[in-house]
């Protein structure tokens, strides 16, 4: 076996990211500066992260201007730490995909035991056959073994005694069967780099409207987490406009014009839908009229009048079934409404999408196209400027059911000698949700692969290279705008793409050299894309059309022979 | 969970004897401090009995019990954030009611009972384990510690299971290069 570099061996922290952001901020010392800028011209992901710090800045502050109110820098600095982690994430995903941390990271699964019986076999197989690898579960077991020596603790005897006595004193709870505290299994963390950059220009409007509308106070209360509410004044002094107050525990108001947030971790939040109600308790079942907000971590939910939200940004699970009225849930012209049931919706890119547990929800936008359509329990649905779909829930959230493109791969037509190239047609097309903005083929970044496995099972990864396209990668998607900002990226390709039904992306490859041995061959492609939108880009016309798609989407598998020479 | 659900303490004293030691084990790795574990998983077994009512087995219980601790301790960790955000952090500021960063968040030292490890190696591990990246220590403390199922600490943070993967990964590779002296060649 060719020796291999062991990715679990000591390398550089990957702690770039406060580096970075105080060099947007033109904080470095001169020699930091000039080790940040080497690192920024060698690696397209580093220039990627830094535009989209740039573009949160920026965003920021013209958010800031006018009769928004400036908030507080403490949210600003959330925002740009949420970048930062997903850089850093981003950087994750793209080492991981490399065969040999691949490889590492199943010898960790394998010494934790995580492996699951067809898997195992395999994995044992390689570990054993690799002196790095080895090593490499031996170290694993070793600190987990010390892991959870170190963790096992026995509780103290008072401990008990205490919690009982606290339970005492709680009130007894009426029987209930119903639960808002699991999330459904389908749930993931909102990518929040999607809608960073709609998040400032939505807050402004939403801020703008609702500053038109009388202040009314709105019984709520919070019942997990920690809410932060940004205020409106209202004339009593009480009230301290603009800022984010804690309202962490019990009853608070939250008057037209607020704006909720969460914390670190998801928010729960009963509201009084009707003008002035009272505050709903804390547990139990949902009084008629009210309705339970459980915001995930980062959402921002604005109130603009009785029963009428405006979801800012991030995603939110909503119980309403006893209402009393109709109440609505908006995210720009875009809304779903419900009278009673439970749904989760997201803000995200200028889509509004939506999954339904319960009942069924209309889900539509307001304006010149309005239209809306129903979706009901067990589907999913996306509201944009120009397309109102829904589908059946298949765990994908976010929007992904409907966003993520279609990859195809045609490949060769008849037998193929061991020794020939191999010839394939890579292609990517719009999904369901209409067109989308995806990261065209880079020199620098591995967006593409060929996943290969052969008559003995083996899989190989072929990371497609510039020298294997026959023709120069697309560069302009025909509808007259190509995203500048990617090229100056500075590296090879790296222009955005606008996937259409009439714009596909297609790259003609060679691969040589494979030496593939007789049997019979599978092939998939895989597109993965994990980078930021760079700041320069200022594509206009639908919503979302400069935002590349984010995630990885694999074809169907093709299948060839292979012959021997 | 339907008889705690009707008020019956026994069962959650049953709860309480099957789940304190993997909760207890679980908040030691996020925040070691082994007072506030103890108030926080106090914290968590009262939210199970409130909720108990509104209990749905839609995953493991253990899944939501993990969520349930994991979003207290988040939470929690922020109050306390904010609450003592004016002290000075190495605990040189004037005295004042709140409790101080170092002590509430880092830990006040170890307790006899946390030397529990004879070995070099887990005399150092715990506080690595604090030191690593929140998301890392995350995976690492469920999976590893826990011994849970990736797809199950897929399910308590809300991460595809590809990102466990990985995250695990780097969390060996974090710990790795912490403990080098410790963990040896084998």
């Amino acid at each position: 076996m060719t020796p291999r570099h062991d990715p679990t061996t000591p390398t550089p922290p990957d702690e770039l990211g406060p580096d970075l952001l105080a060099h947007v901020r033109g904080e470095l010392d001169a020699a930091r500066k000039r080790e940040i800028e080497a690192l920024l011209d060698a690696s397209a992901e580093l220039r990627a992260e830094r535009d989209a710090l740039e573009a949160a800045l920026a965003d920021w502050s013209r958010a800031g201007a006018g009769d928004v109110p400036r908030a507080e820098r403490r949210v600003l600095e959330e925002i740009l730490a949420t970048i930062a982690d997903e850089a850093a994430e981003r950087r994750a995903r793209a080492a991981a995909a490399s065969p040999d941390v691949a490889d590492a990271a199943d010898a960790v699964a394998l010494a934790l035991g995580q492996c699951g019986e067809p898997e195992r076999e395999r994995v044992a197989r390689l570990v054993a056959a690799d002196a790095q690898l080895t090593e490499a579960a031996r170290v694993t077991r070793l600190l987990a073994t010390a892991t959870r020596s170190a963790l096992a603790l026995e509780p103290r005897p008072e401990t008990l005694p205490a919690l009982l006595g606290r339970i005492a004193e709680t009130a007894p709870t009426p029987v209930q069967f119903d639960s808002q505290d699991i999330p459904a299994p389908s749930h993931a963390t909102p990518r929040r780099l999607r809608f960073l950059r709609w998040l400032a220009p939505l807050a402004a409007a939403a801020v703008i409207v609702i500053a038109l509308q009388p202040p009314h106070r709105g019984g709520a209360r919070v019942s997990e987490g920690t809410a932060f509410v940004r205020t409106r004044d209202d004339g009593s002094g009480a009230r301290r406009n603009g800022e984010w107050i804690d309202a962490a525990d019990g009853p608070f108001d939250f008057a037209y014009g607020d704006v909720l947030r969460s914390g670190a971790g998801a928010l729960t939040v009963r509201v009084a839908c009707g003008a002035n109600g009272d505050a709903p308790p804390d547990d139990g079942p949902l009084p008629a009229g009210a309705a339970e907000f459980v915001l995930e971590p980062g959402a921002m939910l604005a109130r603009v009048d009785a029963a009428h939200f405006e979801l800012l940004t991030g995603r939110v699970r909503v119980t309403a079934e006893k209402l009393t009225e109709r109440l609505d849930l908006r995210s720009g012209a875009l809304y779903v409404a419900v009278t009673g049931t439970r749904f989760d919706a997201a803000a995200v890119d200028g889509r509004l999408f939506v999954i339904v547990e319960r009942g069924s929800v209309r889900l539509g936008r307001r304006g010149p196209h309005a239209d809306a359509v129903s979706v009901e329990a067990g589907e999913q649905g996306m509201a944009s400027a120009e397309r109102l779909v829904r589908g059946p829930l298949d765990g994908r959230v976010n929007g992904d059911a409907f966003l993520t493109p279609r990859a195809l791969l045609r490949g060769p037509r008849g037998p193929l000698v061991s020794d020939a190239p191999l010839e394939l047609r890579a292609t990517l097309v719009a999904g369901d949700g209409g067109p989308v903005t995806i990261a065209g083929f880079d020199a620098s970044v591995p967006l593409f692969l060929v996943r290969l496995k052969g008559p003995n099972g083996r899989a190989h990864e072929v990371k497609i290279q510039e020298s294997m396209l026959t023709t120069p990668a697309p560069t302009d998607s025909g509808s007259g705008r190509r995203d500048s900002g990617w090229a100056a990226a500075g590296s090879a390709g790296g222009g955005a793409w606008r996937l259409s039904a009439a714009h596909p992306y297609e790259l003609d490859l060679r691969i040589d050299g494979l030496d593939l041995e007789p049997g019979l061959w599978e092939a998939r492609l895989r597109y993965m894309s994990y980078r930021a939108r760079p700041a320069a880009s200022t594509d206009a016309g639908e919503p979302g059309s400069g935002i590349p798609w984010l995630g990885a989407v694999e074809s169907a598998p093709i299948t060839f022979e292979v012959t021997p020479k | 969970m339907e008889r705690l659900a009707v008020g019956d303490e026994s069962a959650l004293e049953e709860l309480y004897e099957r789940w304190s030691r993997p909760l207890l084990s679980f908040l030691y790795g996020m925040c070691h401090d082994r007072a506030l574990c103890e108030d926080l998983m106090q914290g968590v077994f009262l939210k199970v009995w409130r909720a108990a009512p509104r209990y749905r087995p839609l995953a493991k219980f253990s899944t939501w019990l993990f969520q349930i601790a994991r979003n207290h301790w988040l939470n929690e960790r922020e109050k306390k954030m904010r609450r003592i955000r004016p002290v000075s952090l190495d605990g040189s500021g004037p005295d004042d009611d709140g409790p101080r960063l170092g002590r509430s968040v880092a830990g006040d030292g170890p307790t006899p009972d946390e030397h529990a490890v004879s070995t070099e190696l887990g005399e150092h591990i715990a506080a690595a384990v604090q030191r690593l990246p929140e998301k890392l220590r995350d995976v690492w403390v469920l999976g590893a510690a826990q011994g849970l199922p990736y797809k199950e600490v897929a399910a308590i943070l809300a991460i595809p299971v590809g990102t466990v993967k990985s995250r695990m990964f780097q969390a060996v590779r974090t710990l790795r290069e912490e403990l080098e002296p410790y963990v040896g060649s084998g």
